[in-house]
């Protein structure tokens, strides 16, 4: 098949086929002649006039692992230019774009300099026969983010690349010294400047105590993938999946996320851990699935292969085999389970939870939510051990007249919640209904589901409702009258936020809802818990039917929000802060304590111990908990939260165009001394107290004798 | 003068030394003023000294019981600065309320060295004792009581319930939009 490449050369246009690109010539006649014919897939560039009658441009094509680079003349096809030839360090994929500029030389000649734009949606400048600069602007469309731990610290094993010996330390202290007496030149300074960030602490390569250094790996639209480090944002290895590469037999081929695959705990010391990412091969939701498995710690494929069905839903279970890799199950497009890691050990630990899982599907264009259990085996023909069918349990039917879903949002897997109940005032207990089978859903009447103020505050509506997944029975339903999206929610333990637009007060508002179980309020007898005869601990199903009440409140917010996330710690013992994306791409943190549904206009005594804010009608914006400060993440997206091991902090990752990291602090550090706690005075005092203690003893039993002498 | 006895060995003539337990009046150097008698002290000595006992005996009973009853006292002080500390979980009040505890229980651990003076095989001391116990025990649940209102003991559900860990679920269920 023979395509026509678009091009802006005047008398001049190129023909692609399958195997060779050929440029045509058009004469002022109208004559078309072949002028050449080159082998290998080609790009040209723009044209860029160099003088009154000339015309230049660029032609780039691949050899083995470099680029050739060709400038002509547009009427003149053999005189070239500029030709080069430039070869690429890493693999970055096929050339997509080329655009030529040109710069005059000393002696008066033209030199070419060329901005090439990759597969992986990285930048190159090539000049005189070398890639002057590059930039990774692939992290620009980030898709999914994953995490993964460093190596731990092995004995013996140098982990710096670059081991100083004697003399390089010696002429790294002696340049030391020259800063600081300010004796030194600029590339001295730039030299202390790089000894200092190669070794400070914050860059190491290995896991540190308190868990602040993590590698992040992110999945970039163009189906590359980078390993980001967490202390200074390196990229510490990039690989650019072949899987994802177009090819014949996948035309369009897309990322879909990246999950974590191998997470190894007891034999940290040997194996690596590795993520998945799971693609297909086209853009419908019935294109063939793709998976791939990459070790975090080199960067290197694994395995990858295709998969015989689509993928609809991905479902990490909380299930892991004795290798420590995480189950999954891939849900296609007709219904059917897929088990993945193929193994029989895998299907056998799944066979022991099957009756216990469940998956629901939302359909919106539909106005259908759906949950569906699993069946022992697969309706096919070809005799799956890793397939199970599906069978549907219940559905909910929303009235596509009046309400029309837009948002939904569930509680993260690996939420840790540290109590579950709630001790108010007066030492008053509430128990919090804390179930991760819970589903918010956020339905706008169809009117006014396009933009704000697309329609009138009396025909618009908002309804939100929270579902039992596993029942599909509904807890709670509230509707907001002259209200519309677009709806922004985050769900954590046992509370909501979400952020909407009032349409008859002009304002945008949020608002929490909090869930607590009505069920176990009756346990309030101290012998009983003192004695441990309570069913707290027991395990909780949803088929028994709890009965919750909940509380909610509402705050006008003067923002409009485009992300919103909860921080995570590794125990949920620190107070959690909302991060919320503001429209000016910046990030606020504010206290959930705003969001307390028990906020009142005067609280009473021991609600203020409690710590309960007076009930103010707006939430503040304080401008110190930006924690963007005075920067900006351009594009912003999303927000991703990762929990260090050190409880009083969290780590925060926002990426949109720009990306940015920071480690937050929710009620401040109370669980590790100052960073300038002088040890060193603390040893002097307890030296010199039992000094003084030694002393006085004496001394005091030289009196006790002398008086009984007298 | 020339009838008093000098005093040997201490070299002083005239030292006269005036007491004289001698019985009968002829053999004493000073006679006795007219209408003195000596009668009181010719009783029998078994009597003497069972009347010595008994005073004795029943002064011991006396004091023994001032003794129980002091911790009363104390009591009332201890209470009352209580009172005086508040409500609220400060310096004072748990120095207070720990002086108000250790008290009652170092004055328990020595009931026997308090009543050791007034130990006595006429004296019936288990009454005392057992009432100097009881009040330092009063003292002892003034202090809990006082604990207990500064909100320290564990006697309310909510010291027990919040370190329950969240129970876990039976079944499991995810899922959402299809994937893009």
């Amino acid at each position: 098949m023979a395509v026509i490449l678009p091009s802006k050369l005047t008398g001049l246009f190129a023909v692609k086929t399958s195997t060779a690109t050929a440029f045509i010539s058009v004469s002022s006649e109208g004559k078309l002649e072949v002028v050449d014919k080159i082998m290998h897939p080609t790009f040209i560039s723009n044209a860029l006039s160099i003088s009154e009658d000339q015309q230049a441009f660029a032609l780039v094509w691949h050899g083995d692992n470099d680029i050739h680079l060709n400038v002509k003349q547009v009427h003149d096809w053999n005189s070239d230019l500029l030709k080069e030839r430039i070869k690429l360090d890493q693999q970055r994929g096929l050339v997509h774009k080329v655009f030529i500029n040109n710069y005059v030389r000393t002696d008066k000649s033209h030199g070419f300099r060329a901005l090439i734009v990759m597969e992986d949606h990285s930048l190159l400048l090539l000049q005189q026969g070398k890639v002057v600069w590059s930039r990774e602007d692939g992290l620009a469309s980030i898709i999914g983010v994953a995490t993964s731990e460093l190596p731990v610290e092995k004995e013996g094993v140098s982990v710096a690349k670059v081991e100083l010996n004697l003399f390089e330390w010696l002429k790294g202290h002696m340049l030391k010294v020259k800063g600081s007496l300010m004796l030194a030149s600029a590339e001295d300074v730039a030299a202390i400047q790089g000894m200092r960030l190669k070794s400070s602490e914050k860059s190491k390569m290995i896991r540190d105590h308190n868990g602040f250094r993590k590698l992040l790996i992110v999945l970039t639209k163009s189906g590359k993938l980078f390993a980001l480090h967490t202390g200074d944002g390196q990229i510490v290895w990039s690989l650019l999946l072949n899987s994802l590469r177009q090819t014949e037999a996948c035309e369009n081929p897309t990322g879909i996320n990246v999950f974590q695959w191998q997470v190894p705990h007891h034999h940290a010391m040997d194996e690596n851990p590795s993520v998945l990412v799971v693609g297909r091969c086209g853009t419908g939701t019935d294109a063939l699935g793709i998976f791939s498995y990459i070790d975090t710690y080199t960067g290197k494929e694994l395995k990858s292969f295709g998969l015989d069905h689509s993928v609809a839903q991905v479902i990490p279970l909380p299930l892991t085999d004795s290798t420590e890799q995480l189950l999954h199950l891939l849900i296609d497009a007709n219904g059917q389970a897929h088990l993945y890691p193929r193994a029989p050990e895998a299907v056998s630990i799944f066979q022991r939870e099957l009756s216990n899982i469940y998956w629901y599907s939302v359909e919106a264009d539909k106005g259908l939510i759906k949950g569906h259990g699993l069946k022992s085996n697969c309706a096919g023909e070809v005799a799956d051990n890793y397939c199970f069918g599906t069978r549907e349990v219940w559905s909910i039917v929303f009235p596509s007249e009046s309400e029309k879903i837009i948002s939904t949002v569930t509680r993260k897997s690996n939420e840790v919640v540290h109590t579950q109940a709630k001790v108010i005032a007066d030492q008053d207990v509430m128990y919090k209904y804390i179930s991760k089978n819970l589903l918010f859903v956020a339905t706008v009447s169809p009117k006014a589901s396009g933009d704000i103020g697309s329609a009138t505050p009396g025909e618009s509506q908002l309804v939100v409702y929270v579902i039992d997944t596993v029942t599909g029975r509904i807890l709670h339903r509230m509707t907001h009258h002259g209200s519309q999206g677009p709806v922004h929610a985050v769900f954590s333990e046992n509370w909501i936020v979400y952020h909407y637009f009032n349409l008859r007060a002009h304002r945008y508002e949020m608002t929490v809802i909090e869930i607590y179980d009505q069920s176990r309020a009756d346990n309030k007898d101290v012998l009983k818990l003192v004695l441990g005869k309570h069913n707290l601990s027991s395990p909780v199903s949803s088929y028994s039917r709890p009965e919750v009440t909940t509380k909610s409140q509402s705050y006008y917010f003067t923002h409009s929000i485009k992300a919103i996330a909860v921080t995570s710690t590794a125990k949920g013992i620190t107070s959690r802060h909302l991060l919320i994306g503001t429209i000016g791409d910046q990030v606020l943190a504010m206290d959930k304590r705003f969001f307390d549904p028990r906020r009142s206009v005067n609280p009473t005594q021991s609600e203020k111990e409690e710590g309960i804010l007076p009930l103010t009608d707006s939430l503040p914006i304080i401008p110190q908990s930006y924690v963007t400060h005075s920067l900006k993440v351009e594009g912003l997206r999303g927000i991703v939260t990762v929990p260090a091991k050190l409880e009083s902090n969290t780590l925060v990752f926002t990426y949109g165009v720009d990306l940015f990291f920071t480690r937050l602090a929710p009620s401040r550090t109370y669980d590790s001394l100052t960073e300038d706690f002088s040890y060193a005075l603390l040893l002097i005092t307890i030296v010199a107290l039992v000094v003084a203690i030694f002393v006085t003893w004496v001394l005091s039993e030289k009196k006790d004798l002398s008086d009984k002498w007298r | 003068m020339d009838k008093g006895k000098a005093v040997m060995g201490s070299g002083r003539r005239w030292a006269v030394d005036f007491t004289d337990n001698s019985t009968l009046p002829s053999s004493r150097d000073i006679p006795d003023p007219p209408g003195f008698s000596r009668a009181s002290q010719e009783q029998d000595d078994s009597a003497v000294a069972k009347q010595k006992k008994d005073a004795e005996a029943n002064w011991k009973a006396q004091k023994a019981w001032e003794v129980a009853q002091a911790p009363f006292k104390n009591l009332l002080m201890m209470g009352f600065m209580m009172w005086m500390a508040g409500n609220t979980v400060h310096l004072f009040s748990i120095g207070i309320t720990f002086s108000a505890l250790w008290q009652p229980i170092g004055a328990l651990q020595g009931v026997g060295k308090v009543f050791e003076p007034y130990k006595d095989s006429k004296v019936d001391l288990l009454v005392p004792k057992l009432v100097f116990i009881a009040l330092n025990l009063g003292g002892l649940a003034l202090g809990i009581w006082k604990l207990n209102t500064l909100g320290l003991l564990p006697t309310h559900a909510s010291d027990w319930v919040s370190s329950l860990p969240p129970a876990k679920e039976v079944e499991y269920s995810r899922g959402g939009f299809p994937l893009l």
